[in-house]
């Protein structure tokens, strides 16, 4: 295993949700210190967000986690991620409207935070009028910030604090971004089985791409950008753990055999500098050439897996 | 000249100091509004900056035992000054122009480049294009211009910021 897999990010440590019922436990800063021997920065934090008795303290971590979201989002509009997944995400509700008989293609975020994807196709649209936007995160806080942000600029989505799998009405797309690398060794192939058992008839995955400068890249950014030293921490990490294409493959295949699947800007060449995202589809149900047609705009970037 | 160039260098990054620091407080969609809002009040902020550094100039000036002395070592180190940021800020801007770009990826250009490494060293131009303006003069009081001049440029986007730091709390 890759030593690098084993270090984690602040914000998988300062949070604890039971696994079924998403209930939030408490998280006591020694556990969260034992995990995180260096850097002295990030240890600063955890020490910040916690309360006298040794437990961290949920409003302080509520607190960060937005701001550091915010922060998240501003460099998610700087690189336009927005449009980045309306164009990946067309394509899959396309497919899934084959299969959809005329109903509404729910379309659902899984992790999605403050919401920032979800929100920005409620309102720049692109999707179709029969599509139906819900984001889903276990973080309430975060959830309810989604919430009042879309319900500020009266957007047509909705926010659910709620395992994406678990829905009471069924996902046909499930979309992610910045999410993938959280899941390390077995849990990011177990992401995938509840794929293969939920009803989605798709998925489009996005995270940084790992390359040789994307490290060095991304300390740049978040240095000179990020205010929150969390956002700092946990941003230079997520390009030290993003998943390289063949991890991504393997863990698809294990977990979901059941879908086609397709990678865009896994390999993008010298358009690496301004392309620093990689996306995993996937389709079941059809075909894989009606995924390779699909996603036929995309041209050389995609390429079957 | 010399004045003119400097007081547009320094309106300028007070702008683009001032945008900085609205940027990542607010989780909106369509912000256009809150970053006009943003650019004029950089923009005033940007000329009180400029003016309270040109009154400092001009205090420092006019008590000199020679004035006109004083003047032209001030104009000699501003001469200095306008060659380092007027080639930041050249570079900024050629990067700015990529915002404009007809393919939709090349308007990443000014993130990678303008938001990112330029922001991260920007302090330290305003250090070293001042060291560099004042390294020639013997005169404290162009060294006071050069210290007030980097103290403003450097703390202007903290300033400003105080404005929306606590933006976030309306969403808890």
């Amino acid at each position: 295993m890759d030593p690098r897999a084993a270090r984690y990010e602040l914000s998988d440590l300062v949070v604890d949700y039971d696994p079924d019922t998403l209930e939030r436990r408490d998280v006591r800063l020694d556990t969260v210190l034992a995990n995180l021997p260096s850097p002295a920065s990030a240890r600063r934090v955890a020490r910040s967000l916690a309360a006298g008795s040794g437990v961290l303290d949920r409003a302080r971590v509520d607190a960060v986690l937005v701001r550091s979201h915010l922060e998240l989002q501003r460099l998610h509009e700087e690189f336009r991620v927005g449009a980045l997944m309306r164009d990946l995400v067309a394509p899959m509700v396309g497919l899934a409207r084959q299969r959809a008989g005329g109903r509404p293609i729910r379309v659902v975020d899984l992790g999605c935070g403050i919401g920032f994807v979800v929100r920005w196709l409620a309102a720049r649209g692109g999707l179709g009028g029969d599509v139906e936007l819900i984001g889903a995160d276990c973080n309430r806080a975060l959830i309810a910030a989604a919430q009042r942000l879309a319900a500020e600029e009266e957007l047509d989505c909705r926010f659910v604090a709620a395992n994406a799998f678990a829905l009471r009405e069924p996902a046909d797309v499930i979309l992610s971004i910045g999410v993938l690398h959280h899941f390390r060794g077995d849990e990011l192939a177990a992401v995938f089985t509840q794929h293969e058992r939920s009803a989605a008839a798709g998925f489009v995955h996005v995270d940084i791409r790992p390359t040789a400068i994307a490290p060095i890249g991304s300390w740049i950014f978040h240095r000179a950008r990020m205010r929150e030293p969390l956002a700092r921490f946990d941003g230079v990490r997520s390009v030290v753990r993003a998943h390289r294409a063949e991890t991504l493959c393997r863990a698809i295949g294990a977990g979901a055999p059941g879908f086609a699947l397709g990678l865009i800007d896994a390999r993008p060449g010298v358009a690496g500098l301004l392309r620093i995202f990689q996306a995993a589809v996937g389709v079941r149900g059809v075909d894989r050439d009606a995924l390779a047609q699909a996603y036929g705009g995309f041209g050389r970037r995609f390429e079957r897996a | 000249m010399t004045v003119l160039a400097l007081a547009s260098l320094a309106v300028f990054d007070v702008l683009l100091s001032g945008t900085r620091a609205a940027a990542g407080r607010d989780g909106r969609i369509a912000k256009p509004p809150y970053y006009r809002a943003a650019g004029w009040r950089a923009l005033w902020a940007g000329l009180v900056v400029v003016a309270g550094n040109a009154a400092l100039v001009a205090i420092l000036v006019a008590t000199a035992v020679d004035p006109a002395a004083a003047w032209a070592a001030m104009e000699r180190a501003g001469a200095r000054c306008v060659e380092v940021f007027g080639a930041f800020a050249t570079v900024t801007l050629l990067a700015i122009l990529f915002w404009f770009a007809p393919v939709r990826e090349l308007r990443i250009v000014p993130t990678l480049v303008v938001l990112g490494p330029l922001t991260l060293i920007r302090p330290l131009v305003v250090v070293g294009g001042l060291l560099y303006a004042v390294a020639g003069s013997a005169s404290w009081r162009v060294w006071l211009a050069g210290v007030a001049a980097g103290a403003s440029m450097i703390g202007i986007e903290h300033v400003l910021g105080r404005r929306y730091r606590r933006r976030w709390q309306r969403l808890l």
